[in-house]
């Protein structure tokens, strides 16, 4: 008596525990490659996600219709600005994966032969949800202001190449993550809000081509520590910082506890 | 100018993580912000964050003592209009209004919300900063980190992280088991050179504090805070006395009683100081003075969960004392979800964070967070 959502969920599940029941049996030897240790992390962060009581109530369709509203701005607003974050994650890369950011940013933006800029499919999608003109420049303005603030606050990191990898790693374990939700999330929304497929073309994307990018994105972030020289505490230490809190929860599950998440 | 109207705002922030010591686990800031206007369109800010284990203090007794003692105490006030000739002179004055609620319970939290928010608001009404009432001595504060109490793994990561952030100097939560294993991860985790402290919170009695001090001595560690409870003045001492290490005192000195029994007894090395802690700017400082006169070492504590305003105070009078050994605060959103500031107060790499040169304690409040994660918001209307 399961929908297709929770379906998905499930495997997603079933999919987790193989993981860290394989990567437990390798508990972290010496030799374990970047790749590994950064999957593992991506996985905690996605089983966090899935656990989450707000993402329990959106996920089985329990959520009110104001929780749903909140989480699509939400994610519009963590995603609107990632052609400029691929275009910074693009100039630091390094020879070797320097290509296929430049052509994911390209595609991003929409200058590929599919030619659909991915910031105008999570502006449609906001209007599809009846958040109008205004909704969109609220979303936009949001946007725009976390790349500002971003750029205003005091680094806490030593040299750019650090920077750039904390960014790589965030960008790839959102990629990572929707090549693994993007299917269920579309799901919910279209039984929830009544959304047709076009509206929800943002999240085919994601869940179909992503799954190549989030493959790519592991190899990425592996030739940039390379590259750069990180060592594998050194790795370590920039997962524990990108990692400090849940990502994901953050960016689309963070909004005023007011908000109806009661049916 | 006289305050027209206040807000008491009840806090509950989350943590990005957890923060725990051997007295208490965190997952949120429990703290308070008091907000006063003018009626001429200022607007300040007050933070105090009451830590029952520490004071006494909770956001109960809090509340009460705004509502019932410090707000009747300003809201009729007719503060002068010709201010800063002479900042201590100002910190007096302001002090002055807020004495101490009658019946001998303390309410350091609520005096310090009270004091730093009709100083802000006083001080944005002219358009000055705080550094013109406390005049700095240096150009930038370099902030340590803290380690929270885990085993040695986490620690070790904690650790890691602070390197990875510039930081060279940290104190670490311990409790009566494991500390050397602690001490080692740490040392691993910050590299050669670092300076490491560690705060006990009063979890050890006089032997068992000398044993970790004895133990700790060879491992480089430079400082022993709180070793003992708060009550155990005479142990303290004794202690003292005996103990291979600088002896810090955190949660026994809140008051500037407390402070001249320290000094009386000779029962440490160090003082901690922190604002919401000591009742204000002004005790503090008081208290500072005082530990300067008596040969002491000054540290300077912050509450954790303390939002920018409470930072910006820290920065300020640590700026105003000039070369301290220690200093800890303005982690910002490194602790909480979301901070109360526009831009950020946060230190960058190195711990290190500029002045505050905007007017007031030079926070510009985000009121939505405010609004956001308040669990109670109390309006205040003058008696
Ligand atoms: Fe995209
Ligand atoms: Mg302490």
């Amino acid at each position: 008596m399961c929908n297709p959502p929770c379906c998905k969920i499930q495997e997603i599940y079933a999919w987790l525990n193989l993981t860290f029941f394989l990567s437990g049996l390798m508990a972290y030897p010496e030799t374990m490659s970047a790749r590994i240790v950064v999957e593992k992390r991506f996985g905690e962060q996605l089983e966090g996600l899935l656990r989450s009581p707000r993402w329990r109530a959106l996920e089985s369709g329990q959520a009110g219709r104001g929780l749903y509203l909140a989480f699509v701005e939400n994610l519009c607003a963590a995603h609107l600005c990632s052609p400029q974050i691929l275009a910074f994650l693009y100039a630091l890369a390094p020879p070797s994966s320097a290509a296929k950011l430049r052509e994911n940013m390209l595609e991003e933006m929409g200058l590929d032969q599919e030619g659909i800029a991915h910031p105008s499919l999570l502006l449609d999608l906001a209007r599809a949800c009846g958040l109008g003109e205004e909704g969109c420049a609220r979303v936009q303005k949001r946007a725009r202001g976390d790349l500002s603030r971003m750029c205003m606050e005091a680094l806490l990191l030593r040299t750019l190449k650090e920077l750039g990898f904390a960014a790589l790693v965030e960008v790839s374990a959102f990629e990572w993550m929707l090549s693994r939700t993007a299917t269920t999330i579309a799901g919910f929304l279209r039984v929830s809000l009544g959304l047709n497929p076009k509206a929800l073309l943002w999240f085919h994307h994601h869940a179909e081509v992503d799954v190549r990018h989030a493959a790519e994105a592991l190899e990425n972030i592996e030739d940039y520590a390379a590259s750069y020289g990180f060592s594998k505490d050194e790795i370590g230490a920039m997962l524990d910082f990108v990692f400090r809190e849940n990502i994901f929860i953050r960016r689309y599950l963070d909004f005023p506890s007011g908000d109806s998440s009661q049916p | 100018m006289r305050f027209t109207s206040a807000k008491l705002f009840l806090l509950e922030i989350p943590f990005a993580a957890s923060f725990r010591h051997s007295r208490a686990e965190r997952t949120s800031s429990a703290s308070a912000v008091l907000r006063l206007e003018d009626g001429h369109g200022s607007v300040g800010y007050g933070e105090g964050l009451p830590r029952p284990y520490v004071t006494g203090e909770t956001l109960e007794t809090l509340r009460q003592a705004i509502v019932r003692h410090f707000w009747p105490a300003i809201a009729g006030l007719e503060l002068p209009e010709a201010v800063v000739e002479d900042g201590r002179e100002v910190l007096e004055k302001v002090s002055s209004f807020l004495t101490d609620p009658p019946g001998g319970f303390i309410n350091p939290a609520a005096r310090c919300a009270t004091e730093l928010a009709v100083l802000d608001t006083l001080l944005k009404s002219r358009g000055l900063s705080l550094g013109s009432l406390l005049t700095p001595v240096q150009g930038m504060v370099q902030y340590a980190g803290a380690i929270s109490l885990e085993n040695a793994e986490a620690a070790f990561r904690q650790a890691r992280l602070l390197r990875l952030m510039g930081m060279t100097r940290a104190k670490v939560k311990i409790a009566r088991t494991g500390y050397e294993d602690l001490i080692a991860a740490v040392r691993r985790g910050l590299g050669p050179g670092a300076v490491i402290g560690v705060d006990a919170n009063g979890d050890f009695d006089e032997t068992t504090a000398l044993r970790m001090m004895e133990a700790l001595a060879p491992l480089g560690v430079s400082f022993v805070e709180q070793p003992l409870p708060r009550e155990d003045f005479s142990a303290l001492r004794h202690l003292h006395a005996r103990a291979p290490l600088p002896i810090a005192v955190d949660e026994s000195l809140v008051t500037i009683t407390d402070a001249e029994a320290l000094v009386r007894e000779k029962s440490c090395d160090i003082f901690n100081l922190r604002i919401s802690k000591c009742g204000g700017l002004l005790r503090t400082l008081r208290i500072a003075e005082l530990g300067r006169r008596s040969g002491l070492r000054l540290h300077f504590g912050c509450q954790v969960g303390e939002t920018a305003l409470l930072s910006a105070a820290g920065r300020h009078l640590a700026a105003h004392l000039g070369s301290l050994d220690h200093i800890e605060g303005s982690y910002g959103e490194l602790l909480l979800r979301e901070d109360l500031s526009e831009g950020n107060t946060r230190f960058g790499y190195g711990g290190l964070a500029p002045l505050l040169e905007g007017p007031g304690l030079g926070v510009m409040v985000r009121e939505d967070v405010l609004n956001k994660y308040a669990v109670e918001i109390i309006d205040l209307v003058p008696p």
